[in-house]
């Protein structure tokens, strides 16, 4: 006869399996997120970093664009494509300026309205110290994704201007 | 007597009364803290010095539930959620004029005075209309160059209330 402790002991194993399939089950959604923790990652930069690493996060960050990618900043009112290699460069640039930086993104939100295109709305902030000062910025941003060849690439980026002057 | 009360106060008996009312008093503050008063921690120096790098204050989600804001009141702006908010102050309501000038600020061309701003400004902003469903918002610390400030007419719906006190 089964007794009432190990009905609760399979109960309680059912949701922690279920729980955890519901968690590191690989999805669309998942993939995207590990893209943006990726970018939190390399984005961020140590006052240790060598030269050497900073070239292979911003090309590890570019890898990440697709080629093209568009850029809008609508503050500026201006809309753009650029090269993959062009973002590399530019992202080393950006990169360089900093002596210590550290990029971080909140409240994401990964829509996939249909097979293979995402949009994804999300805080991004850096805070850090270049040439001596502290810099801190925070955008809203606005990303499109598609998936191509099982790898989930920025299409288009959007910095939403959220107080226009 | 009164020392029986104060020892069942501090080490009450773990029966079912006492597990109901954590529970209850562990909803109700989850529900306060997240629904109507938002703990904020103030990071950057754009307001000071009415707040300061590193305090600590209260988002009142509902102040605006029945009133819209108005001049003077400073105000949580979000951005995608509510983990990064600005915290900015109303200095011009929709369709009044907002400009600066030498630092001064101009609401529809009259020199506003702001007891407030501390720091000597040399700003300067060709005057402009906040659009309808908008609110114009600036930080305290005008001290820092005009570039390097978040500042200008953000939709009302982005407010996500009214910062409690001041220091």
């Amino acid at each position: 006869m089964v007794n009432v402790k190990t009905v609760a002991v399979a109960v309680m194993l059912a949701f922690a399996l279920g729980f955890i399939a519901f968690r590191f089950w690989p999805s669309d959604e998942r993939a995207i997120r590990k893209q943006l923790a990726l970018i939190e990652e390399v984005g961020s930069k140590e006052p240790t970093e060598k030269p050497i690493q900073a070239l292979v996060k911003a090309k590890q960050l570019a890898g990440l664009f697709h080629d093209p990618c568009r850029l809008e900043v609508e503050a500026v009112d201006y809309a753009g494509e650029y090269p993959r290699k062009q973002i590399m460069d530019r992202i080393t640039l950006v990169r360089a300026s900093y002596t210590r930086a550290r990029v971080t993104l909140h409240d994401v939100v990964v829509d996939i309205p249909q097979d293979a295109t995402a949009v994804v709305h999300c805080t991004i902030r850096v805070q850090g110290e270049g040439s001596s000062q502290p810099v801190a910025d925070v955008q809203e941003l606005r990303a499109d994704l598609r998936k191509i060849e099982g790898d989930w690439l920025f299409t288009a980026i959007r910095l939403v201007e959220v107080l226009e002057r | 007597m009164h020392n029986a009360r104060l020892r069942r106060f501090l080490l009450p008996d773990m029966n079912r009364r006492f597990a109901l009312r954590v529970v209850f008093v562990a909803l109700a503050t989850l529900l306060i803290f997240t629904q109507a008063l938002i703990p904020l921690r103030i990071e950057g120096q754009s307001m000071e010095p009415t707040y300061r790098d590193g305090g600590f204050n209260l988002c009142w989600r509902w102040r605006y539930l029945l009133s819209a804001p108005q001049r003077g009141d400073v105000v949580a702006i979000r951005f995608t959620g509510r983990r990064v908010m600005l915290l900015k102050r109303v200095v011009a309501l929709a369709g009044e004029t907002v400009a600066f000038r030498d630092g001064v600020l101009l609401v529809n061309d009259n020199p506003i005075k702001e007891s407030y701003v501390r720091t000597p400004s040399d700003w300067n902003l060709p005057p402009r209309v906040v659009a309808p469903g908008k609110v114009y918002v600036v930080g305290d610390n005008r001290g820092v160059p005009m570039e390097r400030h978040h500042f200008g007419q953000v939709e009302q719906e982005r407010i996500m209330g009214g910062v409690l006190w001041s220091m």
